[in-house]
Order: structure tokens, then sequence, then C-alpha cells
């Protein structure tokens, strides 16, 4: 097939939210939206790639269901009378549809993920241990693989071990507004649903320590995080936004109308219910009031479900902020100045002009919370650290914030109370992350302006050694490219920059970036080999391109590196295993402490752009009996409730219980 | 050892030290100047002993009774609640209260036959345990990981040491049949319901008893965690939404259970024949080759038993729900008003129902909780201490909460018993019992003054002065086979 007649985009129907707008006659135009995503094209032929199920270059739908003891057929997306009218039109009835709707909404979410990280996505790799536990070697995946009818339950999962999405379904109970009582309701027919479980199965490539459990934030962020991708992938198809600012007559100028669509958020499994919380509520009329953001409620919260609310509304917040102020030159001039819309309809050409505006507001801050991700400590992270992360990749990005999506992010986060820790000022400057040269001044305080300057040559030439080195670290690494060697190049990257760190120039860097070399650390720091030199690992280096502002190529070296120490419940056990004489035999604690750090360097420019490090190191001590306390859950927390942990942590199955018991 | 005296006035409380369990023993005054028994539950975790086991503790209630009991309690019929009357071990039946006699049964109103409401709960509860036994089952064939579920499953339904591949044996009846035993022994039985009614003990003069649960309402029974605001939806939709799991459970079940499921598992498929390809004949069908690969070839990736997991939660709502129908009891002495809070294992949707109602005495005044949970003296604690099992809160929060009790003169004199050994919760089960939060509120609030099973002596705390603490010291025993306290009524 000539390259000039290839399509571009594959062209699937889907629910635009879930099947419930189907009954109310209302909703019902807008029941079906059509999703582009990417045509994967298959190098040797030219021709489309996506097999029978449909499995693509990302995915691979399986439909099996356990339960019933039966499979559905998979479907064939590249059949003629299928591919000539978008996919098969919705039904609930069809599994067939419901294969090719979690296929298109996760692909589509994938899509998003890699336009806004500048390189393709890489699911997490398969970790084989030995019976006893130990670490075997691991294995790039793929595809990650869909169940759409795996559970007969109101859950819908990301199995880390499994690399998979499993999707319930059950019958549903009476309600005014939803599907009749008893017939049965598909996770895998929501929209934010497919989005949510896609984007914890993303974030887990990316970030795999953000499954651990080590403050109040990390899971939360984990649940938040996958509740904002959904939302603003929904305010992001315009036409479904055109009908419901069409139909809020005199009343836009509350905007309740984007309030109330996040809250449908989930509606059919009782998912996102906090979310409905933390945006407002409808009062006995039907009439929706957006709730005040309380700064105190944060502090008040311990639940990851409710605590993730809370970041979910804030950046809801932000992005709602950002929309008014870009309309309001539109509805001054709809209105003749006076901002007071007339009763009755909105004229359609206002209404088109707003929904653009709403979706295109929605996509900025979709990529600006994905983008983040680079910007992120490796373990350990809180709300805070994910606010700066959301603000210095932006302006690294835009050094001019002129739509000023940055101020209001900063703005939403401060009302809802999210601050991070250890800054001095909610200013855009002092949230921004420190650069190389500030770390490495900031770590050696008495330095005098010269010896300063010093400071950033010695970074330039250790950066140059770094990137030219004979072992030259790989960074062509594009969207187009074969996303194993791309997993392959990461694995050699890490290697190399292993090296530089701690027996080449970049040991000069060590405890500036929060790391420790001390031999003499407790012996429950883990040890590198029987070197007796405390274990540094470098989770991954990965090489982004991302278009910047005047559509600069911006390319980047996103580098992470973790140290780990064994801690144990007990006080004095963890007295006696720091002063034992033998470090690096510890193989079983009762749990990890984990320090890190993040760095972006410019391998071009051989900047360090930026350090992103985790408080402390592993060998403080206050910082692992803060970590046990919470473990422990002897930490007062001031809550309503008196929180445990009615979690079994010997569960792998993180997500799966998370959801369940929320 | 000898007979437990009543006091002059007031009333003995003594905890027995069985294990992770509740076993509680009081001895008031009765008119006549003989004593007044009345046991609230008698059972444990097994594995659970401190230092004695089960049968010395039956047999010191015996000695300390002369064999006799004027009320036994049962809050609600979990085998920490009610193994140590009878038991069934293998084939045998053991009567541990064989010798002991009973002359009035209290039961929550969700125990009453003749109770519309609590039939109802009942039947939905055995239709989801008939499910739960299933899958209990086909997980126990599944591998280790299922076995592992299996067992939690087990433990979520207390039924600890069964076989779950022998599920039609009646062991989920043992609990209900260790209540039918004292039943059998009483001579009557009494529902007590919250509100209105104030209970009185026969022949002892003035002492109320003020039920204030298990709630009437499905949707409080229901409620579980503690929330951040106000919303049962979510419980009431789990229940409607587990026919499809409990259909599928007993149709893997098999045999009788695929019987019993009859029509529900048709009617719960999810799609039209015409699409289903039956698991054992995909291979013959025009996707072999699609499922030979995916399925057969990939091993690690199945999901043939992680359906199952579901069993977990509703047991562990099961669980929950059964706890939150103990029966709630403010036991008021009549000189000083002061007031013991025995609740059971009761949680979140219990305690905030605690003040729907309220109460007029002979006197004609209205008695409300607020004003009873002001005056308690005494904490009988929930559920071992458990995270859902005592709110937070503030004396002024609108909902029923710790801080509820003991205002004003009552908060110099509060005292709470945690039925819980922690070391085996901790080490065995995996439970934190009792959280630790939930313990350092209470000791704050009681100033020291709280007993714990597993923790022999109670100890002083450095900022309670010496004389405070001696004369706690001389209103309490401790010795292996129980911590003895008693709260005055002058």
């Amino acid at each position: 097939m000539s390259s000039s007649v290839r399509p571009v985009n594959r062209r699937l129907r889907v629910f635009a939210f879930d099947p419930s707008l189907a009954l109310d006659i209302e909703t019902a135009p807008i029941q079906e939206i059509e999703l582009k995503i990417p045509w994967e094209i298959d190098p040797q032929t030219g021709g489309s790639s996506v097999l029978p199920g449909p499995c693509g270059e990302y995915l691979e739908v399986i439909d099996h269901d356990p339960a019933s003891k039966v499979v559905y057929a998979p479907i064939n997306l590249n059949d003629g009378l299928i591919l000539a009218q978008s996919g098969l039109s919705p039904s609930e009835g069809n599994p067939q549809f419901h294969q090719q709707m979690v296929f298109a909404v996760a692909m589509n979410t994938i899509a998003n993920f890699e336009e806004a990280l500048g390189r393709v996505a890489l699911w997490a790799p398969r970790v084989i241990r030995a019976e006893d536990g130990r670490f075997i070697r691991q294995e790039f995946v793929r595809k990650l693989r869909i169940y759409p009818h795996a559970l007969r339950d109101a859950n819908a999962y990301y199995s880390p071990a499994k690399k998979s999405l499993l999707f319930g379904y059950f019958p549903a109970k009476a309600t005014q507004e939803g599907p009749v009582a008893g017939s049965m309701v598909f996770t895998c027919l929501s929209q934010d649903i497919i989005a949510h479980e896609t984007t914890h199965a993303l974030l887990d490539g990316l970030h795999p320590r953000f499954g651990e459990r080590t403050n109040r934030d990390v899971l939360a962020l984990h649940e938040a995080f996958a509740d904002i991708v959904g939302m603003l992938q929904r305010f992001s198809h315009p036409e479904v936004l055109r009908h419901q600012i069409g139909k809020t007559k005199g009343d836009l100028g509350q905007q309740n109308l984007l309030g109330q669509l996040a809250q449908q958020f989930g509606r059919a499994i009782g998912r996102g219910s906090a979310l409905r919380d933390a945006l407002g509520r409808t009062d006995a009329q039907g009439h929706w009031h957006p709730r005040v953001p309380d700064p105190d409620e944060l502090a008040r919260t311990t639940k990851p479900h409710d605590r993730g609310a809370i970041l979910v509304a804030a950046v809801f917040d932000a992005f709602l902020l950002v929309y008014k102020s870009r309309i309001a030159d539109l509805l001054r001039i709809a209105t003749q100045g006076t901002g007071v819309l007339p009763p009755g309809e909105v004229h359609p050409d206002l209404v088109n002009r707003m929904a653009e505006e709403a979706a295109s507001c929605a996509k900025h801050v979709l990529h600006m919370c994905i983008r983040a991700l680079d910007y992120c400590p490796p373990v350990d992270i809180t709300f805070g650290d994910y606010l700066r992360a959301i603000v210095t990749a932006d302006a690294d990005l835009y050094p001019d914030d002129e739509p000023r999506f940055r101020v209001a992010m900063i703005q939403a986060f401060r009302k809802r109370g999210i601050y991070p820790r250890g800054v001095r000022t909610l200013s855009e400057e002092s949230l921004l992350w420190p650069t190389g040269a500030e770390t490495l001044a900031e770590a050696d305080a008495t330095l005098t302006t010269p010896e300063q300057s010093r400071h950033s040559d010695k970074m330039h030439s250790d950066v140059r050694a770094l990137v030219q080195q004979g072992t030259n670290i790989s960074l062509d690494w594009t969207l187009e490219e074969d996303r194993q060697q791309s997993y392959e190049k990461m694995q050699a990257n890490a290697k190399k920059f292993h090296t530089w760190l701690t027996v080449g120039p970049g040991r000069d860097w060590i405890p500036a970036l929060g790391l420790t070399l001390n031999p003499e650390a407790p012996a429950s720091v883990a040890r590198s080999g029987t070197s007796g030199i405390p274990a540094i690992e470098v989770h991954s280096v990965r090489t982004a391109l991302r278009r910047g502002a005047r559509n600069s190529i911006v390319p980047e070296l996103v580098v992470e590196i973790a140290q780990r120490r064994f801690g144990w419940f007990d006080r004095n056990e963890q007295l006696r295993q720091d002063q034992a004489q033998t470090p690096g035999s510890i193989t079983t604690s009762d749990f990890r402490f984990r320090r890190g750090c993040t760095l972006l360097i410019n391998p071009r420019s051989f900047d360090v752009r930026r350090v992103i490090r985790t408080p402390g190191t592993v060998e403080s001590d206050d910082l692992l009996e803060q970590l046990r306390r919470f473990l422990t859950g002897e930490d007062p927390n001031p809550e309503h409730a008196f929180a445990g942990i009615p979690l079994d942590e010997n569960d792998d199955e993180t997500f799966a219980r998370l959801h369940r018991l929320a | 050892m000898p007979v437990m005296p009543a006091p002059a006035s007031g009333v003995t409380v003594r905890m027995y030290r069985q294990g992770h369990g509740d076993c509680f023993l009081l001895a008031f005054r009765k008119i006549d100047g003989s004593p007044f028994y009345m046991l609230i539950d008698c059972g444990y975790k097994p594995g659970s002993q401190i230092h004695r086991q089960i049968q010395e503790i039956v047999d010191d209630i015996h000695e300390s009774t002369n064999g006799h009991l004027d009320v036994v309690v049962i809050t609600h019929e979990h085998q920490d609640h009610v193994n140590g009357f009878w038991v069934q071990v293998g084939a045998n039946e053991i009567e541990r209260f064989q010798h002991i006699g009973v002359d009035r049964l209290w039961l929550a109103w969700t125990e009453d036959p003749h109770d519309d409401l609590a039939n109802e709960l009942r039947e939905r509860f055995d239709d989801e345990l008939l499910g739960l036994l299933a899958a209990r089952a086909s997980l126990a064939a599944a591998g280790a990981a299922g076995y592992a579920i299996a067992e939690r499953v087990s433990a979520l339904l207390e039924l600890e040491g069964s076989n779950p591949l022998n599920p039609f044996a009646l062991e989920g009846g043992t609990n209900k049949r260790a209540i039918q035993f004292i039943k059998h022994k009483a001579n009557e039985t009494l529902y007590l319901n919250p509100f209105n009614t104030i209970y009185s003990l026969p022949n002892v003069d003035g002492v109320r008893v003020y039920a204030m649960g298990p709630p009437r309402s499905e949707s409080l029974l229901l409620s579980l965690d503690p929330l951040g605001s106000e919303g049962f939806e979510r419980n009431l939709a789990e229940t409607a939404q587990s026919g499809a799991f409990l259909a599928a459970a007993m149709d893997h079940g098999g045999g009788n259970f695929a019987t019993a499921a009859g029509n529900a598992v048709e009617a719960q498929q999810p799609f039209a024949r015409r699409f289903r390809i039956p698991e054992n004949e995909r291979n013959a069908s025009d996707h072999a080759v699609f499922f030979q690969t995916h399925l057969d070839g990939d091993d690690w990736r199945r999901i043939d038993h992680e359906w199952l997991r579901t069993s977990e939660t509703i047991a562990l709502r099961l669980n929950n729900e059964v706890n939150n129908t103990s029966l709630v009891m403010a036991i008021e002495l009549p000189g000083t008003q002061r007031v013991l809070m025995f609740v059971g294992d009761a949680q979140r949707g219990s305690w905030i129902s605690w003040d729907d109602g309220s109460w007029t005495n002979d006197d004609g005044q209205e008695v409300t909780t607020t004003d009873i949970l002001g005056r308690t003296v005494f904490y009988k604690v929930g559920h071992h201490g458990s995270h859902n099992a005592t709110l937070k809160g503030e004396a002024d929060s609108i909902y029923p909460n710790l801080n509820w009790m003991a205002q004003g003169n009552f908060a110099a004199e509060f005292v709470a018993m945690i039925p819980a050994n922690e070391v085996w919760a901790n080490e065995e089960a995996h439970w934190t019992h009792p959280l630790p939060s939930i313990r350092d509120a209470l000791m704050q609030k009681a100033k020291g003054r709280v007993f714990q099973t597993n923790i022999d002596n109670v100890e002083k705390p450095p900022a309670t002065s010496q004389q405070e603490w001696d004369t706690f010291q001389n209103s309490i025993v401790e010795n292996d086979l129980y911590f003895e306290y008693t709260v005055l009524d002058t």
C-alpha cells in the first residue's frame, strides 16, 4: 500500500461515557462518539498490524470469562464491514463491541501519554522470581493484556503480576437514573474506568515504586492520577461538551455544568463517590452546588481514595480557572459586556467556541499532569512533590506561563491544602525543583560565587563525560522506534550510568543527590554484592523528545536512582540488624525503606536541569522510624475514624484490593 | 476458687482472660442480699489462649456463681463470643456449660425468629454464605495461592480449622448451635430492641438496662466503615450485586451446590447463547489458534481463578455485618447513675444510630443517649479495639463517639477493658487488634486505667498521681484467670 493513502487514524465508535446515557432522551444524542486512535502499521507488509482480539502493538484483548466457563470470539477490526462503519455500533449485548471499546479507549489513553511524554510507552517488565522470592531476571512485556469479562464483581483492576487489566460485570441495583435492577452493568463499557485502569498500568511502567505504600499519599496519588486522566480525557471530546454547554441556558456564569459532568464519573459502579463529594453536592431540588475548598481537609483525611479525591478536585479546579479566564472574552462579546446571558438557548456559535476552549484546556492540563511524571522522585512521592513536578515540567517546556496554567494550578492546590514539604513560599519560582548547579551549591553552602561557577563548570564536564564517554549513552529514541529496542537501550543506558555514578566522575555527586556509598552505613542498608558498599540501583535512563514553546524540540534524559534499607517493625530487631557484622547478607525483612533521586539531564547542553530527591538518605534512622510508625498505624491520625491497616501486606494484587475496599 | 461476691453497692465486672475474645461476668446485689450474676459472651479464637485453657475459665465461672447464672447475654453469633458455651470439634460436641444453670437468655432483636426484618436479613445472609462456601471449595482446589485465599475466607466466616473441601458438613451452623444450646437451657429468652423500653434485672433494685443497638435499619446494619461523609449507597449496592458471583460460585462448586443454584446459573450469564463458546470447546472452534496462543501458551497471564477473589470481599462484608448485629447495652446504676457500656463488636453503622431514639423513665423524664454516654465510666471496647469499632470524635460531634463518654464529674472515673490478645492477633492472625491509636486514645482518656487481656498488670502512667492510682488499685483484682474491677454506686 502506498504510504500516501495509508490511514493515519483508525476510527472506532464507543459509548461517550457509559451505556446509561442512551436511556435518557436528553442525553441519547450524545451516547456515542468516535475515537481516533493511531493506525498501527506492520513494517513488513505496510498493512495494519492489528490482529483479531484486537491484538496490536500495545494491547491484546483476550475475552475469557472463567466464571461463566466460556470464551467470546475475538473481533477482527480489519474486517471490511467493520472498517467501513468505524467499528461495530455501540451495543451492550455484543461482547465483540466490548472488545472494540476497551481497545479503543485504552489506545486513546496510551496515545495521550506518548504525546505528553515524547516517547513510546512501555509496560512494567515481568519480574521472574524463584520460589523463595529471589529475583532471577526481568523480561520485556510488549503487550498489556485486557480481559473485558474477567470478574463477576463491581470491580476492575490492573494486575501488576499478570500485566493485565481485569474488568468485572455485575447485576445492577435499582436506582432512579441508572440501569434497570438486575440488568448487567459492564465496567469495560465505561470510558472512565477503562482510562483509569490503563493509567494504572502506564504509571506502573514508569514508576514501579508508586505502588508501595510508604506514606499517606503514594497510593492516593496512583488512584488520583488515574482519575485525573479519566476525567480530563472525558473533557477532551468537544462533541459531548457542546451538547452539555448548549443545555445550560442562562446558567453559564456558575459553570456548574462541568462540575456535574465530572461528578457523574464512575457513577455506574459507585466508584468516584469520594470525588463527587470533593467537588460538590446536589441538593434536594436537584441543583448542584460546588463545594468550597477547605484547606484543612487534606490534613484530616487519611484514606487513599478520599485523599486522592482532594487531589483530583484540585486539578479540576485548576482546569476550571483557566477555562473561565479563557472564555471571559467570549462571554463579554456575546453579552455586550454585561457578562449576563439572556435566558434561553445559547447561540450555537458561542457553544462551539466554548466547547473548543474547554477541550483544549482539558488537553493541556492532561498533558501537564502526565508530563509531571518525569519530574517526580522515584520513591515515596507526596502530593506536594507532584505539584512541584507539574510546575517544573511545564516551566521547563514553556518558560512563559502565558495562559497562566501554572498560576491556576498553584492556586487550586493551595486552596485544597496541598503544600510541598520544605518549600519556603508558594511562588512558582520556589516550587521549581533545583537545578544541578543549585544542588551542588546547596550541598556546600559556604561557597563563594567564583566557586559556585566552578560547580557549574564541573557539572558540564561531568555530564559531557557521561554522554560522550566511550560507552556512549544512547540518545536516539523516538516515537517510531521498536519498543523492545527502547526497553533494551534503557537497560543498557542504566548500566552505563551506574558505572559513571559509582566509579566515574559522577561519584562526586553522590552526597548532593542524597545517596550514600559509606561502607560504615548501618548493616541493614542493602549492599552491592559482597563489596560492603551500599548498593545504588539505577532504575531507568529514558530519553524524551518534547515539543516546547515555538515548536522547539526539547531533548531530555530522565534518570532514576534509588537505594534501599531493610526495616523491621521491632525496634530491637532493627538495632540488632543495623549492627550486624556481615552487611549484605539480609534477604528478608518486614518492610523496605527507600530513598532516591531523579535527574533530568539535557544531553545537548550538558546541563543537569533538575535534581529531584527525597529528603535524607537511607542512613537516616529518623526517617526509617517515621516510615515504621506509618506502617504500623502508630501515627496518630486526625480523622473521623481510627484508621488502620485493613490490607494484607503479603498480597501482591494491591489494586484489586484498593479498589474493592474503597 | 470461692464464690464471687457482689459488692454492697454497684457492680463488679470480671473480664476473663481466655484469649482473643469476650467473656464478662458481672455481679450485682439482689434485694435479698444474694448475688445476681450476668454473663456477657463466652468465646475465644482458637490458638489465642494466654495462661489458662477455656475449660479452666468455664470451671471458674461455675465455682464463682455456684453453677447458676441469672442472665446470659450473647451479643452476636461470632465464634469468639460463643464457642465457650458449646462447640463442635470434629465429630464431638462439647457442652462446656453442661452443668451451669441459666435463668434467662438475652439476645438482640436480629436473632428473633418472629421478627420480619431479622428473617429477611438472615435469609439473604444464608444465601450468600452458601455461595461463599462453594467459592471457598473451588479456591481451595486451585493451588497454593487459592488455598491461602480460601483460608482467609474461612477466617472471615469464623470457620477456621474446617475443611474447605468438605463444605456441606454442618460447620456453618456451629455458632448458631452454641446459641441454641443456651436457649434450650434458659427458662426464657428475651430479644432486646433499641430505644423506648428500659429493661431491668429481676430482683435487683433500680439497675436499668438501655439497648442502643443493633439499629433497626437495614442501611445502618450494612454500614461498616467510618466515612468522611454520609453515604450508605455503596454498601447496599454491593449486596444486590453479589448475585452473579454467587450463581457462578455455586455452578463451579458442582454437585449439590450446582443443584441449589438451579436456573440462576443461566439467568446470570452476561451474553446470549449465540455469543458463547464453552471453555472446553474453544480449541475446536474457529478461533482455536487464537485461544491456544493466548491462553494455553501464556500460562502466567491466565485468570482462571482470579474471579474467586471476590469471595473474600463478600466474606469480609458478612463478617462485618454480623458484628453490626451486636447487642449494645448501657447498664445504669441507680444511685450515682454511673453507666457501663457493653457494645459487643458494633461498628460504625451501629455507633452512629445510638442516638436515633430515646427512653422515658418511670418519672416521666426523657433519657437521651447523649446523657447516658456522658455518664459512662466503664467501656467494654468494641471488637478487640479494631479500627472501625470505636468511633473517634469530639464531645460536641454530631454522632456518638468515644468522647461522648465520661463527661463532667464522670470524666475522672473512666475505665476501659480491651478483650484482645494483641500478641496473638499481630503475629498469628495479622490483625491490628487493638489499633495503637485507639489504645492511645483510651489510655489518655482513662489516665492509664485500661485492661487488656494479654497484659498481666495495668501500669501506672507517670502523669497519673499516686493517690489516684492507689484508689484504682484498691478496686481491682489481677490474676491469670481474669481482671476484676468494681464500679461503686456511692
